[in-house]
């Protein structure tokens, strides 16, 4: 029994608390998910909260032979973020502004530019390329795994992924040159 | 900068960590919460059927038609088995 399965069991036979090492554990990359797919930095941390109670009260249908906890996880998180990126329209929460490149401001404001109009472009693909863009860039996740997360077969991940990068890729393209 | 070293940064920043540390805190304490109120709501529930006649006569037919079912389900296994 891996370490996961046997927290899953403690928590199922009576001890709640256990429950902490995997909200530990996932705490980060689900919140980050959600955010990514939403846009939302603020309802993000409520959504996540979401997931894990939704986890917590279906913890005794996990299937172990099935899939890992990880990919179940993230099941539940993806239905739950497209849900919420499908019921309001989806905002450019933009980061906390970073550092100002003081010795060349110029190209320290192409860059956040460039990345604002990469930002922009993540929130305008269409959901089912955008969760899976997510899931395989930012959270390094294996094409089979996302495939099981999406419930498409593996060739559609591949497509939607690709077609993803293609879109994010002409975004920078009329900058092209701007700054050597 | 060229375009890949500014979607390779892009995807750095978006890949960052930004969870409230007392954010599993908050995730445990709803859980809890949800425990507490779920064994008040059993209990209530129950005390609201034991204070209706209408609520007992059921449990008291229901269990006398469950106790008939198993009766005569050995009896057909003892006799027809």
């Amino acid at each position: 029994m891996t370490e996961e399965q046997d927290v899953i069991q403690r928590v199922l036979d009576g001890d709640p608390e256990s429950f902490r090492l995997l909200v530990e554990r996932y705490a980060g990359a689900v919140t980050r998910m959600i955010r990514n797919v939403t846009g939302d930095r603020h309802a993000c941390e409520d959504l996540a909260q979401e997931v894990f109670l939704t986890a917590y009260a279906k913890l005794r249908i996990f299937d172990p032979a099935r899939s890992q906890f990880s990919t179940w996880l993230f099941t539940i998180a993806r239905h739950k973020a497209v849900n919420a990126a499908r019921r309001r329209k989806p905002r450019y929460m933009a980061d906390p502004p970073e550092q100002a490149d003081t010795r060349n401001p110029e190209m320290s404001a192409e860059r956040k530019e460039r990345l604002a109009a990469l930002d922009r472009a993540l929130l305008a693909l269409p959901l089912n390329q955008r969760t899976a863009f997510v899931l395989a860039e930012f959270e390094q996740l294996p094409y089979e795994k996302i495939a099981q997360i999406e419930g498409v077969r593996l060739g559609t991940i591949k497509s939607r992924i690709n077609r993803a990068r293609v879109k994010l890729t002409e975004v920078l393209r009329p900058f092209e040159g701007d700054i050597p | 900068m060229n375009p890949q070293e500014i979607f390779d940064a892009w995807k750095v920043r978006r890949s960052q960590d930004d969870v409230s540390r007392e954010f599993t805190d908050r995730v445990m304490a709803a859980i809890r919460r949800r425990h507490a109120t779920r064994a008040i709501g059993d209990w209530a529930s129950l005390q609201y059927l034991a204070a209706r006649p209408w609520a007992r006569a059921a449990a008291i037919i229901v269990g006398t038609l469950l106790g008939l079912a198993r009766i005569i389900a050995t009896v057909h296994l003892i006799l027809f088995a």
